[in-house]
């Protein structure tokens, strides 16, 4: 007969850390836009100061993207939806690759 | 309220407000820029989908009734605290428009440098281009007088 009690540490479950997916605001150059006017954007939509509105804004000019902001999905869309009313390209991806 | 009077000549003007009319009207059940979210589920994307139509063509509409007849008469618009933000927007929404339809085969390092040539443009581009340029100038002159207000509205 199998005297284990239920309760005894053994049978307790493990804790683990569940980690909730992260998904990542990417901005995307376009020829159109003029780099004041992206500033400005980063700037309202997201609440940077100048300097790191200009980082993110040389970043995508040289490299063609630049990733704008990490963490829950939904919130990640609030911001690409903002962008978008704004006509700037902005995708969500998830925030896996490399 | 801080505003911003702009006097433009209205015989460089005049024969552009039709490009801009135009371009409003192929705008008003689409947008400037397409959608492209490949992780958002349809019906979403069909709710984003209007919801930007219909912010992008309030905005237009505000920039295009800024030409009416007191335009005509003073040869004069103004910018403001109010209709900033909503004038950027739209100024970029006819710029994309205009672009992708007439000027993308311009090169592209030409094109964001202003170096373009205007005479190696063909005729169908010429009047969208100086519309673009038009565009771009007053969009210009708003962030410059009015980037603090469009910042802190």
């Amino acid at each position: 007969m199998d005297t284990r009690s239920p309760f005894s540490p053994a049978a307790q479950p493990e804790t683990k850390s569940v980690r909730t997916p992260s998904w990542r605001v990417v901005f995307l150059n376009d020829a159109v836009s003029r780099m004041t006017y992206v500033v400005l954007v980063l700037r309202k939509v997201f609440g940077f100061d100048e300097t790191t509105a200009t980082v993110h804004m040389r970043e995508a000019h040289e490299h063609g993207r630049a990733i704008l902001w990490v963490g829950p999905r939904e919130r990640a869309e609030a911001y690409v939806f903002s962008l978008r009313q704004w006509h700037l390209m902005a995708i969500v991806e998830p925030n896996e690759k490399g | 309220m801080k505003r911003v009077e702009i006097r433009l000549d209205l015989t460089n003007v005049a024969p552009l407000l039709d490009v801009l009319k135009s371009a409003s009207d192929a705008l008003a059940h689409r947008l400037a820029l397409p959608l492209e979210m490949p992780h958002l589920d349809p019906d979403s994307k069909e709710l984003w989908n209007d919801d930007l139509i219909a912010s992008q063509n309030q905005d237009i509409d505000g920039l295009i009734k800024l030409f009416n007849r007191e335009f005509f008469r003073e040869e004069t618009i103004a910018f403001d605290e109010a209709n900033a933000e909503a004038m950027v927007r739209a100024c970029s929404a006819l710029k994309l428009y205009l672009f992708n339809e007439y000027l993308a085969d311009l090169d592209e390092e030409d094109f964001e440098s202003d170096n373009v040539v205007f005479d190696v443009l063909t005729e169908r581009q010429q009047k969208p281009y100086l519309a673009f340029m038009f565009l771009d100038t007053l969009q210009k002159v708003i962030m410059r007088h009015l980037n603090d207000f469009i910042l802190e509205n």
